[in-house]
């Protein structure tokens, strides 16, 4: 086959994958970009321009900068949390024999849950008047440290950073253990020449191993915070009390379907789209080429 | 003869083409798909009911009946106007989206279609547009404060007492708090984690201190009143965040959210609850059966406006046609049935909604809540609507997004109003 054949051969074999994403990820994210630049309540049938206006309203917008800070401040304690916490089980795991599946999969259960799910045992957690937390508390006679947990800004995000913690870690858990089941153990014996200390095994051997993965989680919980956890929030506070639980997403959400501005919720979600990006493409091609593939 | 296969085939396809389009003996009714929001269990099963017994007498029509959660409507709406991808009817309230809509040539003007003068003529006027009536009223929700009357008793409060029974004063009402309070139950089950029950209470106290005129006003910004300038707007503000201070509040009420805002009411845990008659439906399904309780009206205030003290705040839910339907004929006859006297009444008894039938009104029913509930709807001076159906969506989102602070204090009076007033475009 010729060259020229083989390139053809190629971009066909690729043609479905790019048609996909261009109809359902590359297209929306042009016509999101084209409406951010209009005014459009999202039912007349026609768009007003407006330039970068949407775009220096938000910047100019205390709500804004507050969702911005609120949605890294749930990805941050997300991954300081989920991906150590999930490293440290799989790390078990790996050394707990017959029964490691039974956990594995007992860890990824409330992965299977439906957003819906989680929100209502959430619910039944933290309501203040029939949940099971407060309930307890009263139980064993500590009433004082009763809370409106959902309801009261120093509790709010914690308690659905803890939601969000509990739902997918599993995910995490899953990954890491099949990653470190097919790491070679030649690397592992090599390092116990040089030393005995697991710990410095773990931080010179594993979690360099480790890279590729850790990585793609941290991709993932960006992508999780913008999305389910959007849903999350939006049953179980609607990102209240106050604003204290909004994230980008909610914001976006609320200026396109609660005030029917859908300029300036395009911008939002661009917005978004940009900071994803610019996030994500560094340590993407560094990966990307410094990949290291097990054979 | 040799017959060639292709004018074989050609002849076979149109003659299935002619079968498939000719009128069969039995023409296929007109398929007509209405989408609403489940106000309570019992509103969705009579729609249902009413659907089916509908489709059953009229065997040239099918209505098709879908149901959303109410906070997902709101998303499901909105993606289907901007995408005109609406059913031929549709819920929405008699506000601001619902007349967008219109304008938008995305809903029809009902003129012609809607026998109008069998509805009263405040729902009418709440659902037209410059003269032109572009949606059919439902029912009229007025909001009034209902009262645990066994908590009531236990905390020595007798409404009866009051120097009007069917309306505090401010002070009496605080009186019966502070009893409810120092019985250790909580005096108001306000479950804000939604923001529009909090928003009933500004909505309700700047009634009580500027009428139904400053509202007009501050709404249009003529004569340089704004939002953060009308006094009653400012005292309002003021009494909220006086109220989020108070000990009057459950424990987290800016986190209770869904049915569990419903549930302090009905499970006992709290005396006073202030929302519209869909509470009605929640009490008979969700209350023990010996739970007792009584209706009254936002309190008055000496010093208000002396014109709004006996205002009921409410709005109007109703049904929106999509213009691009050709099947007006068939959906005429379906929202005219709503009106027949007999199923107007039923939807009124069986879903405890206030009705907008003159003729349910006239001839009035058995006592019962609901009833009393009508004859304070009918005796009001005003019915000052909602803001989310009379503001814009911008400025009403804002300041059902904003209320949960300036409950909490996170928000001060001044900060909140002047925000609805940027969303205002000010």
């Amino acid at each position: 086959m010729s060259t020229r054949n083989a390139t053809l051969s190629g971009w066909l074999l690729c043609l479905p994958a790019i048609a996909i994403f261009g109809c359902f990820f590359l297209g929306p994210a042009f016509v999101g970009a084209y409406v951010s630049m209009h005014v459009w309540n999202g039912s007349s049938p026609t768009l007003a321009y407006a330039g970068l206006r949407n775009y220096t309203d938000l910047v100019g917008d205390g709500r804004f900068w507050n969702a911005l800070w609120v949605t890294l401040a749930a990805f941050l304690a997300m991954a300081l949390i989920k991906l150590p916490l999930a490293l440290a089980i799989a790390v078990g795991l790996a050394k707990v024999g017959r029964m490691a599946r039974f956990y594995r999969a007992a860890l990824f259960l409330p992965y299977m849950l439906s957003t819906t799910t989680v929100a209502i045992i959430w619910i039944f957690l933290f309501d203040p008047y029939q949940g099971l937390v407060n309930q307890l508390l009263q139980d064993i006679g500590l009433e004082s440290l009763q809370q409106g947990w959902l309801g009261q800004s120093s509790t709010a995000l914690p308690i659905i950073v803890a939601g969000g913690v509990w739902w997918t870690f599993g995910l995490y858990v899953v990954l890491f253990t099949a990653a470190l089941a097919t790491m070679p153990r030649d690397y592992y014996d090599a390092a116990r020449l040089e030393t005995n200390s697991s710990f410095k095994i773990l931080l010179h051997v594993t979690l360099p191993l480790l890279r590729e993965q850790i990585f793609s989680s941290a991709v993932m919980l960006i992508g999780g915070v913008l999305g389910y956890m959007t849903g999350f929030i939006l049953l179980l506070t609607g990102g209240g009390p106050a604003g204290h639980t909004e994230t980008l997403g909610i914001v976006s959400h609320s200026l396109a379907f609660r005030a029917l501005d859908f300029g300036h919720a395009s911008a939002v979600s661009i917005l978004v789209l940009l900071l994803v990006f610019s996030l994500i493409i560094v340590p993407t091609v560094r990966i990307a080429r410094t990949r290291v593939e097990f054979r | 003869m040799k017959v060639s296969w292709m004018p074989a085939m050609v002849f076979a396809l149109f003659g299935a083409m002619f079968i498939s389009v000719s009128p069969s003996a039995v023409a296929a009714p007109v398929e007509i798909t209405m989408w609403d929001v489940p106000e309570s269990q019992v509103y969705s099963d009579w729609w249902r009911k009413h659907a089916q017994a509908f489709n059953a007498s009229h065997p040239d029509i099918h209505v098709t009946l879908e149901v959303f959660e109410t906070e997902a409507y709101r998303s499901k709406i909105a993606s289907a106007l901007s995408a005109g991808t609406t059913p031929e009817i549709f819920y929405l309230p008699a506000g601001p989206q619902g007349f967008q809509a219109f304008r938008d040539r995305q809903a029809r003007s009902l003129a012609g279609l809607l026998d109008a003068t069998r509805f009263t003529d405040a729902a009418v006027r709440a659902c037209s547009v410059e003269g032109t009536l572009v949606c059919m009223p439902l029912y009229v929700a007025p909001n009034l404060m209902y009262y645990n009357k066994m908590l009531f008793a236990a905390s020595g409060i007798d409404p009866s007492r009051w120097a009007d029974p069917s309306q505090p004063t401010w002070e009496e009402f605080a009186a019966a708090c502070d009893a409810i309070k120092a019985k250790g139950k909580v005096p108001i089950a306000l479950g804000n984690g939604d923001g529009w029950p909090g928003t009933m209470y500004m909505w309700s106290y700047q009634n009580r201190y500027g009428g139904v005129q400053e509202l007009a006003a501050a709404a249009g910004g003529k004569g340089g009143v704004s939002f953060a300038t009308a006094p009653g707007f400012k005292r309002a503000a003021r009494s909220v965040a006086a109220l989020g201070k108070s000990r009057y509040l459950p424990l987290g009420y800016n986190g209770i959210t869904g049915g569990q805002k419903y549930a302090l009411f009905t499970a006992g845990n709290a005396a006073i609850i202030y929302q519209g008659p869909w509470l009605l439906a929640r009490i008979a399904t969700d209350a023990a059966p010996d739970f007792k309780f009584g209706v009254f009206k936002f309190p008055s205030f000496k010093d208000g406006d002396p014109a709004s003290q006996k205002d009921v705040i409410g709005g109007f839910d109703a049904l929106f046609v999509n213009s691009r339907t050709n099947k007006t004929a068939a959906i005429a006859v379906f929202l005219n049935s709503f009106a027949d006297p007999n199923i107007a009444l039923s939807f009124m008894q069986d879903t405890q909604n206030v009705s907008v039938i003159k003729s349910v009104l006239a001839t009035g029913m058995s006592p019962g809540v609901i009833n009393d509930i009508a004859q304070i709807t009918a005796a009001a001076p005003h019915i000052s609507p909602w803001w989310d159906n009379y503001l814009s969506n911008a400025v009403a989102d804002d300041a059902t997004r904003t209320i949960q602070g300036l409950f909490d204090g996170s928000i001060a009076p001044d900060a909140f109003l002047a925000g609805m007033d940027k969303a205002a475009g000010r």
